[in-house]
Formats: C-alpha cells, structure tokens, sequence
C-alpha cells in the first residue's frame, strides 16, 4: 500500500495504482482524452497531465500512467497546470474546431477562445479526429488485425486504412468506432448504412450485452458469433474490466442428464426473413425496416431512446406500412400470421402521435380479432391513419424529383388503381415463422412438424397442448403463430398437464405395449431409430435396447420391423396375431 | 519502372533477409533500391512475405525519410541542412539549384532525372555548405559554384555503385583465436611488426576527409611509390616477415577537418594539410624516399604565419587529451593487426578476469557518464541493468547521431569500429548480455560498412560468437541501419525501430534497462561512451577520474563548427572552458567579427552567450545556463548570426522530426515555428512572443519523450540571453545581426572594384553597373538571397 496526497487529500491504495484512478476516489477529477480502460496507458494526448512532488523533485506527468509511490504529493489543479493544460486545450480547438469532446473540455477547463488558428500551417483543414490513437490501439490491441494505422510523422500524421481502401483483413468487430470520442470514424456497410450487429441495422452493439432491459437473468452474455476472443482469440477487454472477476471467457457447454417425467416445448417462433423477397428492398435500401425493429426503436430503452428516425437522423414525414410480408403469400407461407396485423397497427398509431407523419397501411384485408382489436382499428382511421386495400408490389428508390426517399408501389384494388407513393420509411410487417433448429428438435423428441414447419399437437381442437408423445406438451408459438394472451393461455394449460402427471405420481398406460427380449436382441438400434415416440433406449453397458414402457403407445412398429423377433408388441405377438387370422379365417 | 511489376527481386530481398519481420526497416531500404519507389505493389509484397502487418510497413515507409512512396528521378540531390551548412547558406543553396533545374525543393523534375531534397546533417561539416549528389559528396558549395554543379546533374547518368553496395567480408583469413594465450600471441607478433615499419603514412580518410579527395590522394600515393620503387605494404600482415618496409594505409578522422585532406607522417611525426593527388609525386620522393619534409604542405600557425611541423606544433592540437578518439587517425580502421598491436582488446583480456560486479565498479569509480547528451552515469545504468530479471539481455549502441553539426560519432565508427566492439564485449560480461546492436543512421553508409566489417571480422577471429576466447561468454552484435529519423536517437524509438517498426517513443518509465529490447533488460549506450569503456577498463578508473571536474570526469568530443576558424573534430578534458575550445582550439572567430554565442546540444540544447564563455565544458555547468551538453556538437557564432533565425532553425527541425505522437510536441513545434517565422519576416508583436513563450513552456513540460521535453531549449535560451534581438525584430522590424532578409537591405559599398561577379551571380538581375564602375542593386528587384554577398570576392557587399 502507498499513501498519496492529492489536492491536499490523502489517501491509502495498493501499489500500482495510477494516479489517475487514486485521484478519481479521493475527488479529484482529471480530464482524459485517449484513455483505453482496460488496456494498459499510452498516453499521447497528455491532458491528463498534473504535477507531482516526490523525492525532492518536483516533475509534470501524466496521471494515466503514473504509478503513485509512498509520499508523493499531487496537485492537479495548480496554476502551472492549468496553464499548460490551457495551451492544449487551445491548439486542439484551432485543429478540431468541431469536436464535441473537445468544446466540451474545453468548457470545463474555462478555455473560450484559441490564439492558434493562424499559426497553424496555411493548408491546415479543420478535422474531427483528434488523433487520439484509440482506434489504432483498438485494431492492434483489443481485435489484434492491426489494419488501422498510422501514416506519415510530424504535424501531418494521421490514421489511414491501407491506401485509404476498406480492407480485407478488417474483421469489422468496431472496436474502432465505439471507442472514437468524436464519432468521426464510422462502420459502414456496402449499401452505406452504420452497422451494428447482424440482427438489428440500428444501432451499435457489443458482442457481451445483456439482449434486452426485460431479459431474465438480466445479465450480459457473450454472443459466439461476434466475440473476437471466442472467434480470434484477440480482445478479452470485459474480462479485465470486470472488477468482480464475473466474466470468464473459457467457460465451455457442459451437457447434463435430467431424469423428468414430463417436458413442455415452447422454443417459440422466428420473424420471416424479408431480404427473401428481393422486390421489398430489404437490406438492399435504405430505411426498409421490419415491425422488430421497429419495436425496437419505439422503445425507450432501445437505440434511439424511444425517438422515431430514419437513417438520416430525423424524423420521417411520411411512413408506408406493408402488410403479410412472407405471410398469406403462395411463394412464401400460405398462412396468416394472425398478430403482424395488429402489430402494425399499433406501430402506426404510436408513429403517427409521436412525429405526424402520415401514415399509410397497405393490406390485403386486416385481421382484428381480439377484445378491443377493431375498435382500436377504427381509432386509429379516425386519427388519420390512411388504409389501402392492396399489398405492396414493390419498394424502389426515389428519383431526385420525388418528394421522399423511397417509392411504394402498390395495387389499390378499390380503386383499380396503381399506387405511386414517396414515402421516408417503409415498415414491413414481416409474418412469423417456426423457429430455425424446429425440424431438428422435433426428430429428438419424437414429435411430427406440420405441413408449414409448426410442431404438430395431437388433435386440433381437442388436443391442444398435448403431442402423440405422452408427457411432452407443447405452449406458445412453437405450435402455431399467436399472440400474447393466447400464449399464456396455451402455457397456463401446458403446465397444468404437466404437473398434473406429476401430482399422479402414478400413470395409468395401456397394457398393449412393446417389450424387447434382451437374450434375442442384437442391438442393432433399428427399432430406436423407428420408433415415433423415442420409446426405445439403447443400453450400452449390456449391449441391447430396451423399451421404455412409460412412453410406448403400442403401435408395434418396432415388433414388425426387429429381424431377430425379439421385439414383440403384447397382445399382438406373432402367434396371437396368427392365432387371431386362424380364427377367422377357418 | 515501366512494364509489369516484377515481383522476383524484391522476395530475394526478402529472403536476403531472413524472412524475419523485426528486419522490416532494412527490408525496405532495399527493396527502395531495388524498385526506385515503394509503390503499392512493392509494399504489399513487403507485407505479405515478411508477414507483418500492411498498416505497419506502410507506417514505416511513410515514417523514415531515406523512404518513399512517390517515384524519384535517376539522380537525388540532398542539400545538407546541417547547422554548419545553415549559418553558411545552404537555404540559398536548395532554392538556387531548385531555380536552376526547375524542380521544387523537395520534389522531382518532371523527366524523373533529378530529386531535389534538403536532408538532415550528412555529417561533413567543415565542408559546408554540402551537397550530396547521388553518393558522391560536393564540399563549398558556394553561389559560384552552384551553376556549374546544377549543369553537371543534370547529365549526370544513374548512380555508379557507392558505399551501400560495397560487400562487407572480413579481411581475416586465418583461424579463429580460440583462447587468450593465441590471441597474445598474435598481439605480440603484430607489435612486432609494427616496430619494423620504416615510415607511417596515415592518409586521414573521415568525414571531412573523404569529401574532399582524401581517397584519390591515398590511391596516388601507393601508386607513386610503387613506381618509384620503395618497398611499401598496404596492410600490416605484408610488415611481419618482412621488415623495414613503407606502411600506407588510411585512417580515421584525425580532428582537424578544415584544413583536409590530411597526410600523416611516422615516425617523424610530420602533419601535411590539404594534400591534393599532385602532391603525391613529391611526398614519395621527397619525404618517403629521403625524409625531407615538404614545407608548403604545413599548416600555417594562424597568429605566427610560422609552418607547424606536426600536431605538437598545431593550436588546433595541443589542447587536445585523446581518450576516445585515440586510435582514431592512428591506425588503418579495418586492421584487426593493427588494432591488436595498439593495445586493442587489451581491456577485454583484463575484464575476463574480474566478475561481473567488479566491471561494473570500475566504471562507476570512473564517473563516467552518457555521452550521448543525458549524461546519466554509465555505471548506474549497468548496475540497474544487472540486477534486473528477464530475458533476453542485450546491449544497444546507439549511432543515430542526429544533431545537425555533430559528427563524433560517425568518426569513431569509421575510424575504430573495434573499440566499440571491444567496450560492448566488456559490457556483456558485466550485465550479462548475449547479443548486441549497433544501430547506425542511414545517413552514415561509410559507418555501417565498417561496423559491419569489423563485426565480420571479428566473428571470423573468434572474438564474437560462442565462447570467446573460452571464456564462457557468448556475444555476438547485428549492424542494424537506421531510415533517416532523428526521433530514433531517443532510446525507446530506437527499440521500436530495431524490433521493425515505426520509431516511436514510448512512456517511461519503465526504463530499457530494466525493459528494453524485446523485453528484456537492455543497456543503451552511446558510440563514444563505449569507445570510452575499453581505455577505462585498461588503464583504470583512477586515471580516467583524475581528469575532467568534480561531476564530469574523464574527456569529450566536440565537433567544432561554425564561424571559427579551425573547424574539426578535438577531444579535450572535462572543465576546458569554451572560450579555451574557441580560441585556443578554434583560433578564434574569424578576422573582423566578434564571439556572439556558443550553441552546445544540437537542437536539444541552447546558445550560450559570449560573456559566459568562461564556464568549464561540464554536464551540470552547461545546464545551469540553459543549455546541456548533448552529444558534442559545439556551434560557434559571431555577431553575423541571428539568434532568432537560430532559434527558427532548429525548432524547425525539431518540427519535422518530430514523431507526432503526442501532442505537445507535434502541435507545439509547428506553432512555435511559424510565430518565430513571423518574427524573423517583420510580422512579430509583442504578444506573439508572450505566446511563444506559453506554448515553450507547455512542449517542455508536457511532451511525452525526450525529443519534445527539451525541443524548446532553442527558444527559451536565447530568449534569456538574447531577448533584446527578439524585441528588435519586433518593434523595430530589425534584425541586428543582418541576417533576416525580409528585415535587411543589401547594398554596395564605396570599396567596390566593379568585378561584376555578383551581378552574374544574381538570379533575378538587380544588380547594374558597368565594368570597373561601381555597382548597384536595384531595391525593388533584390529578393535578399544573400548570393552577392557570398560571391563578392572583397567583401564590398554589405547587409543591412
């Protein structure tokens, strides 16, 4: 431990400490500029720069990388630093005149004007990057592609790409541009749009993240897909930013066994993926957006806090809605979607009360089923929402002349009209489908897929939560495209089946189930593989499968199948069964 | 270069280079060789097969000025922009010739024939103003001049090969010495030898030297007496069986520059002065053939007009006490004989039986500290370097010279590249170090041939490499060259530079001593320091404490420049005072001009003023005045010279070498340059220099490096000492010192002869006047270059 005095207060800290940080605990707030935290000091900006007595020495040093030592005295507001921090400050503002950062710093430090304008060299543009060199450090150190650099030396150094070219080698993780104080260096896609993250095209995100304010647990968890370590073995930055020690990049899947006697699937849905529809323009155009994304910047908490904006920054004047996109749609999905509807229409509302834009929606019909649904339908016609009876055709660029910055097309089939419309935005509302991986789970567990991918229940009235497989139910989206109450309904229902099997304690089953010989049996798995319920475990240790009576529905497809004969379904034994045919036969 | 990118020869520079990534800096000069540019396909080739990064070549190629990127015409001009050059024109130098050739200063005429470039110190001082053309080095190149060298490069055909491309081999053919009894042995046969040689003749090949025909001289000597039948050897090895022959050879500097080519004579010990090839015929028959001595070839005794005999006899010499330097001009640089039979290695023997910690009390009894210009004490740096853990250790010698004005060390390098050797072989035992670097500037290409030669040799001797002599010590030293960045004499840009970046500094601490090349600890040391190590070691620290002052033992080097009137390189004890270094070194300031100031640290350090000249040439004295004892560049300056122009000098400098990392630096040079350009063109007010003087401050106290924290010493010395000028600039519009054009007027005096010398010379024709009749320059047409006052034979042109 060390003792140090800064600004006449004093204070005890673990050796190593810089004094920045020691500074910061004992009140003392120095400005910094190119700090990395996390990474190890580089200081080139030096405004963190105080004066510090030790030793019988008296020596102006920057507190981001100076380790305090026992007895040092600091003063970081002394009238000799505050004169040279001045200085800085000053010839910064006559280089970067426009930097946000800066003005503010400058602000704080009672700088008002710079004296420097006309030294600077006569062909001095102003510029935004202050040269802070936190990109530079972010490419070699935090992602280690190293492709943003420095050229040159002297008062015309600067930080180029190769050649000033976008790079190959760049594994475009932004580091670069969410450390950049000034915004100056940007992420851009090919069609020019700032990326963030492959999801949602609005705003930046980082690889650890919590995914959203409601999530539970509500903590960060590492996206595979992103993480620079995960993928390069590079960064590691959150962990030693931690201070609790409660990231551990290292942790690997662990697979565990659970015994349970029931299981409710509820693996939900995805939204269709619009760029499939290349007319629509999604992904290719600018302020093409889906209802999701839209949810997203509508809410408070989301990238633009709540504010409706199109890429430009400001507010559209104009918002065209497209409904049954992928969805009622013969090359796409034939089935309604059954929420986007209202979905859209809320958007439109909560859109057209916060900017006045005009709002046009474009369906074929509109389903507003539920308590309440068609009434808000009607309010929200009074406010002024306009409604066309035609899908959109197709969302093009606008010519120079047009008043917006894209042109829907679209059928009005009561007028007979084809539609031209400029409009700022378009929003589609994008149908659902079963979530990627569906297919996969379903061969697991033994359960059948629909004809449009949706997990089967066992009888669609009757059967709603309940599969062909005894004990595993199904709630929510996964079996079908729903909305909120009708999910929680179908869970509230799943669960009560679920625990009502366990409240039993005992089941009653069918006695006409299949039972394998293990003496005959080979082993050979095919009966585990046929049959539909995965009723059939393969004992490793002995060599043979084994059925699972608790589960098998007695459909003796193994017992037909098994060439050894050691699978026989009772009361539907060969001989019965022969037995049975003599019986009526003769 | 037309016609597809060839690729081929630049993967053989490559592989010539190992393929390893840390050489990425040679790499690159090179393939700049090779290719002419570092076009992109170059540098993506460069990247690509040393894997390394293309974001770091492209910083490299665009960070050392020996690269770059735009394509260059068949011949380079350099136009040396060393301080000495400076006080002597070489600004009108570079803007004549760029007139002349129609190019810019800096750029490439149009037909790629020739680039025109100003270059930093070439280190060849007493022949300012210099100009390199291609490899061959033009001395005074005055206004007179300058027509007839623009004509000549213009049809000057692509370089021949120079120095750069000389192949580096040892010159020892024999066995490695494998323990001290065979290298005694062989010590004793080579004094042996050296003892029969009948007569010495040492042709003085340094950097003044050399530019001035020293070589031609030496070639026509051999071939002289050859032809005239005396029985002469080159080399010492022809002297062991056969005794009583003639030894010519070429040396190292022998100090006294101005007055080259030099021709030394022993045992008879005779100094012949500006030898020219013609005077060889009478040297030969005369002295070497009869020992009669050729008077007219002495130098003249300024104040007698008497004709000195030998160094005894010459100012120039006598104040003179050779440590470092001792064997330089006293022996034939690349002889490993030779240097056996002076002692060399002696110190080396006497250090493999002493530990390690015994080594390094020696050298902190001495006193010695870092010549390079921080002066920290040598023995503290290698104790610290001692006790510090990690791998690997290593010794650096630092060559990058960088001070305009400042030639030391590239005349220890050229002139005894074994003492060097020798002193990092001591420091390798006492720290524990197994590897080496001599980093050199690029500037220097005579320097690395001979570093790299005397390694060579010395590897092929066994004196570097495993076990040497079987002493259990394994040592060897890589010559790394550097690009041209004067940033890379501070010690960390100079790791960063041998690891095969950019040369940028980086924070300290930590310290290389503690962490330093790739990590490990590593003693950093200047090349006269390490000259210094082997005589300590020799003759002991007692001795060498018992010279110089309290806190600067031991001698220095100075280069001697500027306006005095024996320029060169002199060492004398610690504590001479500056005005015994001008006036009994020097001779003085030159007739009818007044000691003004004393400029001492190149652009690190500051100008001390006449009334002070009597403070003793120590480290902390020279401090205490504002200025520091840098490297050893010492600028002498009469009442000719502007001390704001001197000022503007090397903060523009400092300017462009600055790295541009940090911001003090990198913004704070670029204004304080263009307010003291103001000053100097009659622009200044008052609260510009409250300005300048603010923003001093700030780059002193605020820079991250070396470079910067003394980068405004120019500034804040001579506005201590020399305010008033400033203030006339300022409220005057005057510059007191007649040098400021925009602030003087040239006119001709009454004493003009009508010679019409200045009126050709003048580029603009301001000049009229008939033959015989007096001159006069017309007022509006005189841009104020300064050519005709340079060109007038008498001295009739006067500034004003």
């Amino acid at each position: 431990m060390a003792r140090v005095t800064i600004d006449n207060r004093t204070g005890d800290f673990p050796a190593g400490t810089m004094i920045l940080a020691a500074a910061q605990t004992l009140g003392s707030d120095i400005p910094t500029l190119c700090t990395i935290k996390g990474l190890p000091p580089d200081p080139v900006c030096r405004v963190c720069s105080v004066e510090v007595e030790h030793g019988g020495r008296t020596m102006m040093q920057t507190a981001c990388s100076r380790p305090i030592l026992d007895g040092m005295v600091v003063h970081t507001r002394s009238d000799r630093v505050r004169d040279r921090r001045r200085v800085l400050i000053q010839m910064l503002l006559a280089r970067c005149p426009g930097v946000d950062a800066v003005v503010d710093l400058a602000r704080r430090e009672g700088v008002t004007d710079t004296p420097f304008t006309k030294t600077l060299p006569a062909s001095t543009r102003p510029d935004d990057c202050i040269l802070c060199g936190r990109c530079v450090r972010a490419c070699r150190e935090v992602s280690g592609a190293e492709v943003l650099g420095w050229m040159h030396r002297g008062f015309t150094r600067r930080v180029a790409l190769p050649f000033d070219e976008p790079s190959d080698e760049c594994v475009i993780c932004a580091a670069c541009a969410s450390l950049c104080p000034t915004g100056c260096l940007t992420l851009e896609d090919e069609a020019g749009r700032e990326i963030a993250h492959d999801e949602l095209l609005l705003g930046p995100n980082s690889a650890i993240r919590v995914g959203t304010y409601q999530a539970v647990p509500n903590r960060p968890y590492v996206d595979p897909d992103s993480c620079l370590h995960l993928r390069y073995g590079s960064c590691g930055v959150c962990e030693r930013v931690c201070e609790h020690g409660a990231v551990d990049l290292r942790q690997q899947d662990r697979i565990e066994e659970i015994r349970v006697g029931s299981i409710v699937v509820a693996t939900g849905f995805d939204t269709f993926d619009p760029s499939r529809i290349k007319r629509y323009g999604y992904g290719r155009l600018r302020d093409v957006v889906t209802t999701l994304e839209v949810e997203r910047m509508l809410n408070a908490a989301g990238p633009t806090s709540g504010q409706v904006k199109t890429s430009n920054g400001r507010a559209p004047r104009r918002v065209a809605v497209a409904h049954c996109v992928g969805s009622r749609d013969r090359n796409e999905h034939e089935y309604c979607s059954r929420v986007c509807c209202m979905v859209a229409l809320k958007q439109a509302h909560l859109i057209r009360e916060r900017t006045g834009a005009e709002v046009y929606s474009f369906s074929i019909d509109l389903r507003c089923f539920g308590k309440g649904y068609e009434e808000f339908f009607h309010k929200i016609m009074r406010e002024g929402v306009r409604f066309v009876r035609g899908k959109v055709v197709t969302v093009e660029p606008a010519r120079p002349t047009d008043d917006g910055a894209l042109i829907v097309r679209a059928e009005d089939t009561l007028l007979g009209e084809v539609l031209r419309v400029p409009v700022d935005m378009v929003i589609l509302a994008v149908g659902l489908e079963a979530s990627r991986g569906t297919t996969d789970l379903a061969r697991k567990l033994g359960l059948s897929v629909g004809r449009d991918g949706w997990l089967l229940e066992q009888h669609p009235k009757l059967g709603p939560v309940s599969t062909a497989v005894d004990g595993v139910f199904l709630a929510g989206a996964c079996q079908g495209p729903k909305d909120i109450p009708d999910a929680v309904a179908q869970g509230l229902a799943a669960a009560a089946r679920a625990l009502a099997l366990a409240d039993r304690g005992e089941v009653e089953i069918a006695g006409s189930t299949a039972h394998i010989d293990p003496e005959v049996c080979a082993g050979c798995r095919e009966c585990a593989e046929l049959c539909p319920v995965r009723a059939i475990a393969f004992d490793a240790r002995h060599g043979v499968c084994a059925v699972e009576e608790r589960l098998c529905q007695g459909c003796g497809a193994c017992a037909a199948q098994c060439r050894s004969g050691a699978a026989a379904a009772r009361h539907f034994t060969d001989e019965q069964v022969l037995a049975e045919l003599e019986g009526v036969l003769w | 270069m037309t016609g597809a990118f060839d690729p081929l020869p630049g993967i053989g520079v490559v592989e010539a280079n190992r393929r390893d990534p840390r050489r990425l800096l040679a790499v690159l000069l090179d393939l700049q060789r090779r290719y002419g540019h570092l076009s992109t396909e170059v540098l993506r080739l460069a990247a690509r097969e040393l894997g390394v990064p293309l974001s770091r070549a492209i910083h490299a190629a665009t960070f050392y000025a020996a690269l770059g990127l735009e394509p260059r015409g068949r011949t380079v001009v350099k136009v040396c922009q060393g301080t000495a050059c400076h006080v002597r024109g070489a600004s009108v130098v570079a803007e004549r010739l760029a007139d002349i050739l129609g190019v810019e200063v800096g750029g490439t005429t149009a037909d790629l024939a020739v680039t025109l470039e100003p270059v930093a110190c070439v280190g060849a001082c007493a022949l300012a103003p210099v100009v390199v053309a291609g490899e061959t080095y033009v001395g005074h190149v005055t206004p007179a001049k300058i027509k007839k060298l623009a004509d000549r490069l213009r049809t000057q055909t692509a370089d021949e090969p120079g120095e750069a491309d000389r192949q580096v081999r040892s010159r020892w053919t024999e066995p490695p010495f494998t323990d001290l009894a065979s290298l005694a042995r062989r010590r004793e046969l080579a004094r042996r030898a050296r003892t029969t040689v009948r007569t010495r003749v040492l042709v003085c090949a340094g950097p003044g030297c050399v530019p001035a025909g020293a070589l031609q001289v030496f070639e026509t000597l051999v071939q002289k007496a050859r032809a005239a039948g005396l029985d002469v050897a080159v080399e010492l090895g022809e002297c062991r069986d056969h005794g009583g022959r003639d030894l010519l050879s070429v040396s190292g500097c022998q100090g006294f520059c101005q007055v080259g080519p030099l021709v030394r004579i022993m045992p008879i010990d005779v100094l012949y002065t500006k030898v020219k090839p013609g005077d060889a015929d009478e040297i030969v028959t005369r002295t070497l053939a009869r020992g009669d001595i050729v008077e007219r070839l002495l130098h003249p005794d300024p104040a007698t007009g008497r004709r000195c005999r030998g160094p005894s006899e010459i100012p120039f010499y006598r104040g003179q006490h050779k440590v470092a330097l001792s064997g330089c001009g006293d022996i034939d640089p690349e002889s490993l004989d030779e240097v056996l039979a002076t002692d060399g290695f002696a110190a080396f023997e006497r250090a493999l039986t002493l530990d390690p910690g015994a080594i390094i009390d020696e050298i902190e009894a001495s006193g010695l500290r870092g010549r390079g210009g921080a002066g920290f004490p040598t023995g503290r740096k290698w104790r610290v370097c001692a006790a510090a853990h990690g791998s690997p250790r290593g010794l650096v010698c630092n060559g990058d010279e960088g001070d305009p004005g400042a030639f030391m060390d590239r005349a220890v390098m050229e002139g005894d590249p074994f003492r060097v050797i020798e002193g990092m072989l001591i420091g390798a035992r006492a720290v524990g170090a197994d590897r080496g670097v001599v980093y050199v500037r690029d500037e220097y290409p005579l320097a690395v041939s001979r570093m790299s030669q005397a390694v060579e040799t010395c590897r092929a001797a066994g004196l570097l490499g495993d076990d040497v002599l079987g002493s259990g010590l394994s040592f060897d030293v890589e010559v790394v060259r550097g690009g041209g960045a004067f940033v890379c004499g501070e010690e960390t840009a100079l790791l960063r530079s041998v690891e095969g970046h950019a040369g940028e500094p980086r924070q300290r601490p930590p310290f290389p001593a503690e962490h330093g090349l790739d990590g490990g600890p590593t003693v950093i040391n200047n090349v006269e320091t390490w000259a210094t190590v082997a005589p300590i070691l020799r003759y002991g620290s007692r001795w060498f404490a018992a010279l110089g002052t309290q806190g600067s033992k031991g001698t220095k080097v100075f280069s001697l420049v500027g306006k005095v009137r024996s320029t060169g390189l002199c060492e004398v004890p610690m504590g001479t005072t500056l005005r015994q270094l001008v006036e009994e070194v020097g001779g003085g300031v030159p007739e009818g001009r007044t000691l003004k100031a004393v400029q001492t640290g190149g652009p690190s350090g500051g100008c001390i003023p006449a009334v002070l000249a009597d403070i003793p040439v120590d480290f902390d004295e020279l401090q205490r005045v504002g200025s520091m004892m840098g490297s050893g560049g010492l600028i002498v300056m009469d009442d000719r010279t502007c001390m704001v122009d001197v000022a503007r000098y090397f903060t523009t400098f400092l300017a462009r070498e600055s790295c541009g990392k940090c911001l003090p630096c990198r913004d704070g040079l670029t204004h304080m340059r263009s307010l003291l350009g103001g000053i100097c063109e009659g622009r200044g007010t008052d609260d510009d220099l409250v300005l300048l003087e603010a923003v001093a401050r700030t780059v002193a106290d605020l820079s991250l490096c070396g470079l910067g924290q003394t980068a405004a010493n120019p500034v804040l010395s001579t506005l201590r000492h020399f305010r008033g000028e400033y203030e006339a600039h300022i409220r005057e519009r005057r510059c007191p010192a007649g040098v400021c054009r925009s602030l003087v007027t040239f006119r001709i005096s009454d004493g003009c002869d009508g010679c019409r010398v200045c009126a050709t010379h003048c580029p603009v024709e301001a000049i009229a006047g008939e033959k015989k009749q007096r001159h006069v320059i017309d007022e509006q047409k005189c841009t104020r270059c300064g050519v005709c006052l340079a060109a007038c034979p008498i001295g009739a042109v006067v500034a004003e």
